[in-house]
């Protein structure tokens, strides 16, 4: 984890009660739930398919990628980001500020972390009541791709 | 005539932004000189952009502009090869003869000539040679060089005339006055040089004096500005009149500019969402009452509409693009080839989409060829046949519903029906009785298959048996198709049937559950709709796959609600909607919920995500914002086991005309059933006539054997079960149901099947299904009597039956009929084969040798049992060469009767038949045709070839009244026998 420049921005969210941020220069933009078009046969993490003004998205359930057993939260809301030319959308339950945060109350993941989701992630931000944890969606984008290609 | 001028023009610019480019290289680089930073290796960039300016300028004969640039070349190569420091003078000079590239080239935008600067290049040049010997005088030999200057005498004299062209217009005609004003714009240019206007003066007092002279000289002039004048009278007379010169050369310049095609995408994109947002705009305004918007909207409409054909429009190309290459192709082609070939080109303004140009040139080049090479003759040849010596080749392309069609017609000989059969069957690409039933288009068609070439011999051309099958696969890639048309000696034309944009597909909407997907519509072949109104026109199961009977032929069905992972869907096939499709050949049925509708639909890939999903091809955005997914033919064929490779037949039997590149093996339909037992037994499907179901109470007795009153006549009702001794009490528990003693309202299945004109119905427990399987009966197991063998279906042992057998050994009693049962009202020919064996005895005299050709052991061993048992004497031979080898071989009357198989290896049943039919010394022989199953045209296709008649193998009754019909003494014993 590059520690260069002090600050950064990020764009966080809620899973099932966690707050989680994605860098916030990955994130092309957030809309509130859309109709989704279900691609049948594929994994239980893609819920479907969003028509972003024309652009077709990849809809990404956080939830069920990170394997968090809990009630479906209705109408998700977006975050839609551009990996590697994919457009993504990640399904999450409720948004939350961007904040903009300091390197020094960075810290790598805990060893202790669900395997499954620690894959996913970057680091820790310690922040004033509560903790961020950082998603790297790049990470999310090459494990599923990998994923796929085994299938192939 | 206009394409050529669109050729033209569109060449003209191409050399007017190139030039642009090379004077905005070559100043920035004089410029980097200047300041002292000259290398060698800019210096020859330098050098060879002038190189290229000149060469250009004089492919299009611009005069002024290639001495120019020669001059400046030459002046420059003493300094790149010695790399010498460039004078302060000669720098100027060039950078003047720079900016006099740049007026010229405004001209050739607006005139197309470059004409009117005769004097003023004439001057830079002199300057230049001026300033270059200046510097190079001492050492360099320019002489070669300034040659150009000693024509200086000439060209003035040229100029002269040229001028004159330009103008003397006033007096003369109406075509003249169309040139003024570009003459006029011509002069504008150079009015800063007062030698102009002197000669201008001159030539006037010329033209007053010799005015015919003129015309002559003006002609070539007058044609290239009249050509020029409807596109440029608007651009021309403006500065004419402004004198802006400045303005237009700028113009000039930006005229085209080269785009990104991702970024004309992404427009595309863009602008179909803007369509879309309009169109849900229009829905909200109808529901609003304020004038105000609806006026609003309206011009929202019409500006949405105009910008969307407008972006369609930059991604169009005309054909000619690609075509007019061809042009060189041809004529190099006919030059090689010794034979003389006119090219004509026909509506090459026609516009497709730049990625299907693309991908048609291929294509379009190796039919170009193939015309050439293939289809026009030498010239000797089409002398002979009495048609002109040139051959004429015509590209033809035009809008025809939606789609471009590019037409590639050559008149040399087409395409010879007889070479291409002789081909294909040469490289075993179909069969000779294949052929034989193929009409004309199938014939032609051939030439599409792949390893496919008639050229006699390979020539740098073509020939190399590659090609046709790939332009083929080239087109359908794109979503076209294409025809040929071909007359013997008259010439060929090929048709192709292109789409406008490769992103926009016609496609099928269906409906499966909720969800809507989209079919490309090349993979439809037809829809159906089955309503179970009657008992023949339903979904039937086997081993528990869905399928329906498409015009006689079994038809495989997926249903889309269980690929598509739908829950809760019922399956129900009471009213089903099947959409019937073509996987590579291989047609299956798509059962879905609802056909909703036809539609253009722009295809966008599916995300990275999910590209192993191989059931879809894509996603597609619908007029409602929803998106839909498309569906991928071949995925879901192989998703739905549906074998592209193996099934062959099957399509031919669809659509009669299927070309089978595999050999066909015998093919034999057998009747599934289960008599509650842990084994499936099957029958072959050729015995049984019919399928009943009795309901229990109605099973009477007569004595001990059970009936059932059938048409008019008693039907012995057989328990199957009973027949084979299966042990009843082992299968006890499957078979307790089937008990039909113990419940009057219980179904009995029965197969009725025929044997000796007779019915018989056997009782089995449950039909399972009929199924075709490649004849592979292993009859190594056969636990009891009654059983002919084995197949394997599915990984799973099938016991096949001997019904005829069982019902003949197991059942005396009803063998000698008492209870006499004659269905079709048919003479009973009673035989049997106790008493076919005693009057064996009688025909030795007149025995009965049968020459029979089988290739499978199973029927070998079969039929020549029934054959021997009827005293016959049989020789057998496992295929048609054999056979007929023995045949020749053969002394005279050694064999009276040939029986043959249909499908053999090596020489089939009809090759067979013909080389026997082709000796006189056979013609009395009677053929008869033993195969397993067949339809009319096959008969048909057999007694032309030489057969007498065509019989089924499992039936050795019907064969046996065959061989009777052939040979009445043996008739005659049977009838004896059976009385």
């Amino acid at each position: 984890m590059n520690i260069e420049s002090s600050r950064n921005q990020f764009s966080t969210f809620y899973i099932a009660n966690n707050l989680y941020g994605i860098d916030v220069m990955k994130v092309q933009e957030i809309t509130k739930a859309l109709p989704m078009t279900r691609v049948p046969l594929s994994p239980i993490y893609v819920k479907g398919l969003i028509n972003l003004r024309g652009q077709i998205s990849t809809a990404i359930c956080l939830k069920e990628l990170f394997k968090i057993s809990e009630n479906a939260v209705l109408d998700q809301m977006n975050v839609v980001c551009r990996i590697n030319d994919i457009l993504v959308s990640f399904l999450v339950d409720v948004i939350g500020d961007v904040l903009e945060l300091d390197d020094k109350d960075f810290e790598n993941a805990p060893d202790t972390l669900n395997p499954t989701i620690k894959q996913y992630v970057k680091g820790v931000y310690k922040i004033p009541g509560k903790l961020l944890t950082i998603i790297d969606v790049d990470k999310i984008a090459s494990s599923i791709l990998e994923e796929t290609k085994e299938k192939l | 005539m206009s394409q050529k001028l669109n050729a033209m023009d569109e060449a003209l610019q191409e050399f007017i932004s190139e030039g642009n480019e090379i004077l905005q290289r070559v100043s920035e680089g004089l410029q980097v000189i200047e300041k002292g930073g000259s290398t060698p290796d800019l210096l020859s960039a330098v050098y060879r952009d002038m190189h290229t300016l000149k060469g250009t300028a004089q492919l299009f004969g611009f005069q002024e502009i290639g001495r120019l640039a020669h001059m400046l070349e030459a002046s420059l190569d003493p300094i790149r090869k010695k790399n010498l420091l460039i004078s302060a003078r000669l720098l100027e000079c060039c950078f003047n003869s720079l900016d006099l590239f740049a007026k010229m080239l405004s001209a050739v935008q607006t005139t197309k000539s470059d004409q009117g600067f005769a004097t003023e290049s004439m001057r830079m040049i002199t300057q230049l040679v001026d300033a270059a010997s200046a510097q190079f005088s001492a050492e360099m030999d320019l002489s070669k060089d300034i040659m150009p200057i000693l024509e200086f005498e000439t060209t003035k004299k040229e100029f002269q005339t040229n001028t004159l062209a330009h103008a003397k217009p006033d007096t003369k005609s109406e075509k003249l006055s169309l040139a003024q004003p570009i003459a006029k714009s011509d002069i504008l240019h150079t009015k800063s040089t007062a030698d102009v206007i002197t000669v201008e003066k001159s030539v006037h007092a010329e033209s007053n004096v010799k005015p015919n002279l003129e015309v002559k000289s003006i002609a070539p002039t007058m044609q290239e500005n009249k050509m020029d004048v409807p596109k440029n009278s608007s651009s021309s007379s403006s500065p004419s009149t402004t004198g802006n010169q400045d303005n237009n050369a700028a113009n000039s310049i930006e005229a085209t500019i080269r785009v990104q095609v991702s970024l004309l995408d992404n427009l595309m994109n863009i602008i179909g969402e803007l369509v879309l947002v309009r169109n849900q705009f229009l829905q909200y305004r109808n529901k609003s009452e304020e004038t105000q918007l609806v006026s609003l909207s309206k011009n929202l409409d019409v500006v949405t509409t105009q910008l969307q054909s407008e972006v369609m429009k930059t991604r169009m190309q005309p054909i000619s693009n690609v075509v007019s290459k061809f042009q060189r192709v041809v004529r190099d082609l006919a030059k090689d080839l010794n034979k003389r070939i006119d090219m004509t080109l026909e509506g090459m303004e026609t516009e497709l989409d730049k990625t299907l140009l693309e991908a048609i040139k291929d294509p379009l080049t190796h039919l170009v060829r193939n015309s050439c090479d293939h289809g026009i003759e030498m010239p000797a040849e089409r002398r002979a046949v009495g048609k002109p010596e040139t051959g004429h080749l015509i590209i033809r392309a035009f809008h025809e519903g939606g789609h471009v069609v590019v037409e590639i017609a050559d008149d040399g000989k087409g395409l010879d029906s007889k070479k291409l059969i002789a081909k294909a069957i040469e490289n075993n690409l179909i069969t000779a009785e294949k052929a034989q039933s193929m009409d004309e288009r199938e014939v032609n068609n051939l030439i599409f298959m792949p390893g496919f070439s008639t050229a006699k011999s390979v020539t740098s051309v073509s020939g190399r048996g590659v090609g046709m099958d790939v332009v083929k696969t080239n087109i359908e890639k794109i979503g076209g198709s294409i025809v040929l048309n071909s007359v013997l000696g008259k010439g060929m034309t090929t048709s192709l049937k292109i789409p406008l944009t490769l992103a926009i597909v016609p496609a099928l909407l269906v409906k499966a559950g909720v969800e809507k997907f989209a079919i490309p519509q090349v993979k439809l072949v037809e829809l159906v709709h089955v309503e179970e109104s009657t008992s023949e026109d339903k979904i039937e199961y086997l081993q528990g796959r869905p399928m329906y009977r498409l015009r006689g032929a079994l038809l495989a069905l997926v249903d889309l609600r269980e690929i598509t992972d739908q829950k809760n869907y019922s399956k129900d096939y009471k009213s089903v909607n099947i959409v019937v499709l073509n996987a590579e050949g291989e047609i299956f049925g798509l059962i879905v919920d609802d056909i909703l509708d036809t539609a253009d639909i722009v295809v966008k890939p599916l995300s990275a995500f999910l590209k192993n999903l191989s059931l879809f091809a894509g996603s597609t955005i619908m007029g409602d914002g929803s998106i839909a997914i498309i569906l991928d033919v071949l995925g879901i064929a192989h998703f739905g086991n549906i074998n592209t490779k193996k099934n062959h037949q099957h399509e031919s039997a669809l659509f009669g005309n299927g070309i089978s590149n595999k050999k066909n093996l015998d093919a034999q339909e057998f009747l599934l059933f289960s008599l509650g037992t842990t084994s499936t037994h099957a029958v072959p499907l050729c015995l049984v006539q019919r399928l009943e179901e009795f309901k229990s109470k109605d099973i009477e007795f007569s004595g001990s054997q059970r009936v059932v009153r059938y048409r008019g006549h008693l039907l012995p009702i057989l328990d199957l079960k009973q027949m084979l001794k299966y042990d009843d009490k082992s299968a006890n528990a499957l078979a307790k149901n089937s008990n039909h003693k113990n419940d009057t309202n219980d179904v009995v299945s029965v197969v009725v099947v025929q044997r000796s004109g007779r019915s018989y119905g056997v009782q089995i427990k449950e039909v399972l299904d009929i199924i075709t399987v490649e004849c592979n009966i292993d009859d190594s197991v056969c636990d009891r009597a009654g059983v002919l063998g084995n197949i394997v279906i599915n990984n799973a042992v099938v016991v096949v039956v001997d019904v005829l057998g069982l019902i003949e050994h197991g059942t005396p009693q009803l063998g000698k009929s008492k209870v006499k049962v004659d269905v079709d009202g048919l003479v009973a020919n009673k035989s049997n084969l106790e008493f076919i064996r005693k009057m064996n005895q009688e025909m030795k005299s007149k025995k009965i040798r049968v020459l029979y050709a089988e290739d499978v052991a199973f029927f070998r061993k079969h039929v020549m049992k029934v054959l021997i048992d009827a005293g016959f004497e049989v020789t057998v031979y496992e295929d048609g060469a054999k056979a007929f080898n023995a045949l020749e071989n053969s002394i005279d009357g050694q064999f009276n009767l040939i029986i043959s198989d249909i499908e053999m290896p090596n020489m089939d049943g009809l090759g067979f038949a013909r080389e026997v039919r082709k000796k006189d010394r056979y013609k009395d022989i009677p053929m008869i045709a033993l195969t397993t199953k067949f339809k009319q045209s096959d008969i048909d296709e057999g007694i032309k070839a030489g057969f007498s008649a065509y019989m089924e193998k499992l039936d050795p009754e019907k064969l046996l009244n065959k061989v009777g019909e052939f040979f009445p003494e043996f008739k005659e014993q049977m009838r004896r026998a059976d009385a």
